[in-house]
Formats: C-alpha cells, sequence, structure tokens
C-alpha cells in the first residue's frame, strides 16, 4: 500500500445525490469529488461538498489535468485545483494518464497515448512539474481506450508502473478499464494487474460498461459486471487493502442503487481479506440482523 | 525546439480529426487520414472506426452538455429552423469556438454571441435567449456573499448613510433585450405558443438569492441605479443621481424603494474590509 490512509468503499459525488446527501448519512466510507464540477466561485455544489466533506473523506478526482499533452502546463488550472486541495483537503488527488487536447483546445475525453520511452519522458517530467505546484502527489489513473498505436514499444502496465516509479506518484487501477481495454486490444487482463506495484496502487476504480459487439465502451451507466468483479477480487488479493470507490455517471441511479453496489464491493472486500472494509461497513455489519 | 516532437506532431494530428464528430463528412474523412497514421487495426475495427469512435462520443459529450445549459434556445432553433437544426447548428458553433476551458459546462460560453452573429432578421430574438440562458448559468455559480440585511442598516448610525457603500452580490447580472426575451424563454421551456415578436422588449436582472436563481424585469430607473451600484457607488451618490432623474422630492423615496426591494431579493452584499 502507498503512503494513503485506508479508506474502504466509496462512492462518487453526484449533482442527483445532493439534496440526500445533505439529509441523510450514505452507507460508504468515502466520496470521490469531480475537480472540475467545483472549480466554481460558489453555489449549492461547493456547499454540498463542505458539508459532505464535513462527515466524510474525500478525494478529488480531475478530467482535464491532461498530463499527457504537449501543450504547455495549464497554470491557471492547476492554481484552482490547488486552491480547491487547500478548502477540502483531500485524501489525495487523482487525474488520469491521458491527453485531453491541444493547441489550447479541449476535446473533453481520455485520449490514450503512444506507450514510448519518449512519451514516458514526457510524461513522468510533468507529473513531476504538478507534483510541485500541488505540493503532493499525484495519483495516476489508467483510461479505458479504443485505439491503440502501433508504435508503442511498452506496454500500457509497463508504461504506468515505470512513470510511477520514475515521476514518484501514485496509481489509481480502474480496474474496469483494464478489462475494457484488455477486450479492445486483445491482452490479458490478469497480466495488467499483476504488472502494478503494489506499494504505489493507492485507489482501485470500479464502474460499469456497455458491450457494443466490436468493442467495449466504459460508460459508467451500469453495475460493475461480473467479470470485472472477478477481476476485482484478483487485484485485492494481488495488490492489498486498496481502497475502493464506485463510479456511475450516466442515468446516475438513486443513492440506494449505488449504496448496494458499494455493499457489493464491501463483500468482495471482505472475502479477500477477511474483514469488512471501512468504517461504513463495521457501522453496517453492526446494525445487520443476525443470520 | 518543442519536447516530445513526434508526440506532438501526432496529437496535433489526432486532435483536428477527433473535432470532426458530428460533421456529416467525418468518416470519410477518417477513412482518408487514418492509413497514415500508426493507429493499429485488427479483425474487429480498422484505424478509422477506432478514431470514429472518439470523434463521436467528443461530439455527444459536448452537444450534450451545451444542450443542457440552452433548453430554450434549442427548442428556438428547432422551431423556427426545423426539428434535426440544433445539431448541425453546434457543430457550426464548434467548428468557430472549439471548446477550450477545462470545465466542460464552459463549452457554451460563447454561443449566445454566435448566436447573435449567425440569427439576424426575424430570428435575430434567439440570441436573446441563449444570452437569457447563460446568464442563468453564470449566476448559479457566481461566488457567495453575505448579503446585506435590513438589520445591518438599522445598527447604522444616520452619519454614516450617504457613506454607505453599495455592493453588489456577485451573481447580479443585467440584461437588456429588444424583445421580450423572459416571457419567450418561459413559454419555450414549457413548449407554449410564443408572444407576439413586435412585443415591447424588456430589462432584467438576474441573481442568485440562496442557491436559486432568479430573473426580474425592472424599469430603465432600476436598471440604471443598479449598473451603478455594480460600478461602485455610496448611497449619497446613488441618491443625487436619482435627483438628476425623477421628478422633484421623490429622489429620497425612490431610492427608500429601490433599497427595500434590493435588500428583500438580497442584491446586495455585506462589504469586506481588507484587515
Amino acid at each position: 500500500m502507498p503512503r494513503t490512509a485506508a479508506l474502504g468503499i466509496g462512492i462518487g459525488l453526484r449533482t442527483r445525490h445532493f439534496g440526500e446527501l445533505l439529509e441523510r448519512r450514505a452507507r460508504v466510507d468515502w466520496f470521490e469529488a469531480i475537480s472540475e464540477n467545483f472549480m466554481m466561485d460558489g453555489g449549492r455544489p461547493l456547499h454540498v461538498l463542505e458539508r459532505v466533506r464535513r462527515d466524510y473523506p474525500v478525494v478529488l478526482h480531475g478530467v482535464s489535468l491532461s498530463i499527457g499533452t504537449t501543450d504547455p502546463l495549464d497554470r491557471t488550472y492547476l492554481a484552482k485545483l490547488r486552491a480547491l486541495a487547500a478548502r477540502f483537503e483531500p485524501t489525495w488527488v487523482s487525474d488520469h494518464l491521458c491527453w485531453t487536447g491541444v493547441r489550447g483546445h479541449n476535446l473533453h475525453d481520455l485520449l490514450p497515448l503512444p506507450w514510448t520511452e519518449e512519451v514516458l519522458e514526457h510524461v513522468a517530467e510533468r507529473v513531476g512539474r504538478v507534483q510541485d505546484a500541488l505540493g503532493r502527489r499525484l495519483v495516476l489513473e489508467n483510461v479505458s481506450s479504443y485505439l491503440s498505436f502501433s508504435d508503442s514499444t511498452l506496454s500500457e502496465w509497463e508504461f504506468l508502473a515505470a512513470l510511477a516509479e520514475r515521476a514518484d506518484c501514485d496509481i489509481l487501477l480502474d480496474v474496469n478499464n483494464v478489462y475494457v481495454s484488455a477486450f479492445n486490444h486483445d491482452f490479458d487482463a490478469l497480466r495488467f494487474i499483476d504488472a502494478m506495484p503494489p506499494e504505489r496502487v493507492a485507489q482501485i476504480h470500479l464502474a460499469g460498461h456497455s458491450d457494443h459487439g466490436t468493442h467495449l465502451l466504459d460508460t459508467h451507466d451500469a453495475p460493475v459486471a461480473s467479470a470485472v468483479w472477478d477481476l476485482y477480487a484478483h487485484a485485492l488479493r494481488r495488490l492489498g487493502r486498496v481502497p475502493t470507490l464506485i463510479e456511475w455517471d450516466g442515468d446516475v441511479p438513486p443513492l440506494e442503487r449505488l449504496e448496494a453496489e458499494a455493499e457489493r464491493a464491501r463483500e468482495v472486500f471482505a472475502s479477500v481479506h477477511g474483514a469488512e472494509a471501512g468504517a461504513a461497513g463495521k457501522a453496517h455489519a453492526a446494525s445487520s440482523p443476525a443470520a | 525546439m518543442p519536447r516530445a516532437p513526434r508526440l506532438r506532431e501526432l496529437q496535433h494530428e489526432l486532435e483536428t480529426l477527433l473535432s470532426l464528430g458530428g460533421d456529416p463528412d467525418c468518416e470519410q474523412r477518417l477513412g482518408r487520414a487514418a492509413p497514415s497514421l500508426p493507429i493499429r487495426s485488427d479483425h474487429r475495427l480498422d484505424g478509422a472506426a477506432r478514431l470514429a469512435i472518439y470523434a463521436e462520443m467528443i461530439f455527444i459529450r459536448i452537444r450534450d452538455a451545451v444542450t443542457e445549459d440552452f433548453p430554450a434556445t434549442r427548442a428556438a432553433i428547432e422551431s423556427t429552423t426545423g426539428s434535426d437544426a440544433w445539431e448541425p447548428l453546434l457543430r457550426a458553433y464548434l467548428r468557430v469556438h472549439p471548446t477550450s476551458d477545462p470545465d466542460l459546462r464552459r463549452a457554451g460560453r460563447d454561443l449566445p454571441a454566435y448566436l447573435r452573429a449567425a440569427c439576424t432578421g426575424p430570428a435575430a430574438w434567439i440570441g436573446d435567449v441563449a444570452e437569457l440562458e447563460w446568464a442563468l448559468v453564470r449566476a448559479f455559480e457566481a461566488a457567495d456573499a453575505v448579503p446585506l440585511a435590513v438589520a445591518d442598516l438599522e445598527a447604522l448610525p444616520p452619519e454614516d448613510w450617504p457613506a454607505l457603500r453599495l455592493r453588489a452580490v456577485p451573481s447580479l447580472l443585467l440584461l437588456e433585450h429588444a424583445v421580450p426575451a423572459d416571457t419567450i424563454h418561459r413559454r419555450l421551456v414549457d413548449g407554449e405558443p410564443l408572444p407576439d415578436p413586435n412585443e415591447a422588449g424588456c430589462r432584467l436582472r438576474v441573481w442568485r438569492q440562496g442557491f436559486t436563481v432568479y430573473q426580474r424585469r425592472i424599469e430603465p430607473i432600476e436598471q440604471a441605479a443598479l449598473a451603478r451600484v455594480l460600478h461602485g457607488t455610496d448611497f449619497a451618490s446613488l441618491c443625487e443621481w436619482l435627483a438628476e432623474r425623477v421628478p422633484e422630492g421623490e429622489a429620497s423615496q425612490t431610492a427608500l424603494r429601490l433599497l427595500q426591494s434590493w435588500l428583500a431579493d438580497e442584491l446586495l452584499a455585506v462589504e469586506v474590509r481588507e484587515a
């Protein structure tokens, strides 16, 4: 485990649940907030995040850092991210190993990189500068991808592990993304997970995807697939008690549905590690009727 | 010499291609470009098809974000130009104003200005509707402020009133339209028939009270007075300014009436003094 707290099982903080979260405690251990959704000057979202932060650990998860772009680092964005982190004191700050635009444009998608030594050097150098600007370690997530580059000289897992070591950053292992990319690029998902350095993996993501026949899409609009649960159990056995988060962004269901999905993650976690994950797990177990 | 020159060149090419999402000739252009790019193909998908997955998702994501903020504008475009006119309009808009902000919610930032230029003649009112909708978005996420309360003023000694600084809350926006933009907006959202386009225009104030965004029609005198508040003024200066514009002897009464309304709607903020 890296130098981060063992948080347990969390869910993403989504607008649909704002009202309910102001009224009751959710049966989860922590929340992940999309950084850009709170980079505003004021208003209800920031108020809700403040209230949530009072009751739960929170991590900030960005989608626009664009660590792999060849554009200069966006200093305005970094300043906003730093201010957000100073205000809400997240347990960690994460983003994606990807690029989102170039020439000052933002395509608002998580685009893959060629896995080459040139790109590794480029990204590692930028991670170092981002970590200096934020004054904290960055956590980077593997993305789902639908294309790969013929001039790659490394596998994605070799690249990610090498980047974490070279840039001294941590890893957010998205198990669903591993599954989706493994299908789309015809590689063995277990090889990816087995190559992750346990001491660098700070967090796991789980989410749903959709099957389009020729490819899988990382849609975050469905329950976690059965095969991804199996892969998650494998990851926990390999990597230890890694804090885990359920993502659901499209057709966001009621909070109870998210809590049920988190509960399933808790059960898998317990089946691997023989103990409840996180404070909500303990509280929930204590209040459950005897079988 | 830029770092990672090969990556830079690749990203420039991809950015151009992936911005084609939604264009009628997207598929053909990706098909022509893909063979020269280092993209792996397999028996399921060739390079062009893989690029197309991204191009389509990128356009849909941005389209959905803009559409969410401009429901009435969309309805206006569809009612005047055709039920399938919204996507082509957004494609044309994005060609002129590609998204640059890290925040996807700002993708529609330039749409009002774009529509002002694109929709002229009898359709010019569509730009007004878009401007109103964007003002509602801006007010929603404007900085918080502690509203000035009646009790704050009651606690003020009479001799301090003239120098009282009037400061607007950051969410306050003033709009002026040649058409009844507020009525048109409401009817478009509700799916009701539009008013007579020759109906008189309107002056609006848009603001956030608590977490709710409001809009209200205002008279020219209130609009001008609020514009002065937005630029920074004190109570005495506002009264003097009003005295030159309202019938003799009504300046104080008008100032008081406006002040009461602004306090009730929480348009004024407590002045934060630097320590």
